[in-house]
């Protein structure tokens, strides 16, 4: 199995700081679902949002669905981001005043249209079982509703690699099984993979791969 | 798809914040409907000014005798017919001496009706012909009022007594745009005078414009040097002599100043209120910077959301004021509320490049609480 994302001794810091990564390197193959875990402060929401092309690295390289992109411009790491890469935040991040359904159309790139997508939204929202909430605004939505529908909007345009920070971190059992599920099959499926950043072991122990992030000494 | 797309995330932006949008299109509004009634109130003012300035009673000089005992006291021929090939003149009437023409004892009440003989001596005669045919030597022409005052049935059986002889009535006249003698015709009858006039007791000059009265005014009193600077008065319209302080106080300058202040502070309200939009949505921008929006969409957004906003705005305020204006005197010129409402729609787009570069250069990152 290839890997739709790579990363080669990479190192990063906010500003003058100290390091929070040094030296990390990873592959995660398409067609599987990886954890990334470690103690708080270690890096890992850092190093996904370094693999969504959201920072850039001080040291080392990321290369995503087989593009370098540590010297790429700020436009073309937003294209490959719109084209290959879904996000789902640790806090769902939905736009409050807008419907499920306007929240779901904004994670399409803008060349594309939410009508020609609306039957595969509404199977997606049905398979997590948000589907009667589709006209809801989301202001009115519960934790684990507004989560299911942050991840109906990454997964619509069918990105190639799938960043979850945290999926279950505020939400009860039942919608982190139906979270989790769809995350799964989701990453599983070939040409796609799927990087979840969570504490909980149970995730970490159901993924294919664990990456494990240590406290960078100073 | 991707500028419609553009469009919709705009609009629907506007909808969802929507003091900050009907404060950006009040202040379009009240910019462009400001400006289009300074400038369409200021041009109306202009334009009735202009009429007023050239309507033939400012236009008008009226140089008259002082005394008519002698024919030695009248204006002599000769100086009044260089005055009246003045450049600048457009019509020189001349007037004999006034002459009571006609009395009548009408109800215990004695009716006085003057007699002229006029000469046209360059333009168009002093009269407009509203019946009968126009007068020879020896004949005479009525004013309507003057027929009227004297029970004259014009032109069938009327005749005037003047100096014992009796003067054929051949027509009625009016005579409009004859300045400062424009009454006294209305109520008079007059004749062609003859060939060999040999001065005038009144000259009228119509001039061109209300600025060649003063120059013409010069040349007069310099042709009339050898008849004696007390022996003539000259009227006019004190307003000819302050044409150009009247059209420079008719508020053009001010009105300049007055637009040009409300645009720079239309802009620099559009300007504040599309950073604040901007600061307000930072997380929004974050979130769709994440999704893969780059950073001219989201620049492209900002600015399509002022120009629509300032554009509705423009195009209300413009509309609103034509319509007051409309109720005041005057045409209403179209292209100057639409030219305001495009500027002012221009201007929105200008003062949203600070807000539009503030969104698309932030770092989404550290928004979105990077640990």
């Amino acid at each position: 199995m290839s890997a739709l994302v790579a990363i080669d001794d990479v190192g990063f810091r906010y500003g003058r700081a100290p390091l929070v990564l040094r030296g990390v390197s990873a592959a995660f193959a398409e067609g599987q679902v990886h954890a990334i875990t470690g103690p708080s402060g270690c890096g890992k929401s850092t190093l996904l949002y370094l693999i969504g092309l959201m920072l850039r690295p001080e040291t080392g390289s990321i290369e995503v669905a087989g593009q370098a992109t540590v010297r790429s411009g700020d436009r073309e790491r937003a294209l490959l981001r719109a084209a290959h890469i879904g996000f789902v935040f640790q806090d769902a991040l939905l736009e409050p005043s807008m419907t499920v359904l306007e929240n779901i159309a904004e994670g399409l790139p803008l060349s594309r249209s939410m009508r020609r997508h609306r039957t595969e939204a509404d199977s997606m929202l049905e398979r997590v079982g948000v589907s009667e909430l589709r006209n809801r605004k989301a202001s009115r939505l519960s934790g684990g509703q507004a989560q299911r529908v942050a991840l109906v909007r990454a997964m619509l345009k069918g990105p190639a690699v799938l960043l979850v920070d945290e999926p279950t971190g505020n939400l009860d059992d039942t919608s982190a099984a139906v979270v989790l599920g769809a995350l799964f099959e989701y990453g599983r499926q070939p040409g796609h993979t799927c990087i979840v950043v969570t504490h909980d072991e149970r995730i970490a122990a159901s993924a294919d791969t664990v990456t494990r992030l240590a406290l960078v000494s100073v | 798809m991707t500028v419609l797309r553009l469009v919709a995330l705009a609009l629907g932006h506007a909808r969802r914040r929507m003091i900050l949008s009907l404060a950006a299109t009040l202040v379009a509004a009240v910019a462009a409907g400001g400006v289009v009634y300074l400038i369409g109130d200021s041009t109306q003012r202009s334009n009735e000014l202009l009429t007023t300035l050239n309507s033939p009673s400012v236009r008008s000089i009226t140089i008259r005798a002082n005394t008519d005992t002698t024919a030695a006291d009248l204006l002599p021929a000769r100086a009044v017919t260089n005055i009246a090939g003045l450049e600048g003149v457009d019509r020189a009437v001349g007037l004999s001496r006034v002459q009571s023409a006609t009395t009548a004892r009408l109800r215990d009440t004695q009716v006085s009706v003057g007699y002229f003989v006029t000469a046209t001596l360059k333009g168009e005669p002093p009269y407009r012909l509203t019946g009968g045919r126009a007068p020879r030597t020896g004949e005479a022409i009525t004013s309507s009022s003057a027929a009227t005052r004297l029970r004259l049935s014009v032109p069938t059986s009327a005749e005037t007594r003047v100096d014992d002889e009796l003067v054929p009535i051949v027509g009625t006249f009016d005579a409009p745009g004859l300045g400062a003698i424009t009454d006294l015709f209305d109520a008079s009858l007059l004749s062609p005078a003859p060939s060999n006039a040999s001065g005038f007791f009144v000259v009228v000059l119509i001039v061109h414009a209300p600025a060649d009265v003063i120059s013409v005014i010069d040349a007069t009193e310099r042709l009339l040097g050898e008849f004696g600077s007390n022996r003539y008065s000259v009227e006019y319209d004190a307003r000819a002599a302050e044409v150009e302080t009247l059209v420079a106080t008719s508020g053009r300058s001010g009105v300049r100043s007055t637009a040009i202040a409300i645009m720079v502070i239309g802009a620099l309200v559009e300007a504040a209120v599309a950073f604040v939009n901007a600061v307000l949505q930072r997380r929004e921008i974050a979130r769709r910077r994440a999704l893969g929006f780059t950073r001219s969409m989201v620049f492209g957004a900002l600015v399509i959301e002022s120009a629509v906003l300032t554009g509705i705005g423009a195009t209300l305020g413009a509309f609103a004021a034509t319509v007051t204006l409309s109720t005041g005197a005057g045409a209403i010129d179209l292209a100057q509320p639409l030219a305001a409402a495009g500027f002012v729609s221009l201007i929105g787009v200008f003062a949203a490049l600070p807000g539009g570069a503030l969104a698309a250069f932030q770092d989404p990152a550290r928004i979105l609480r990077v640990p």
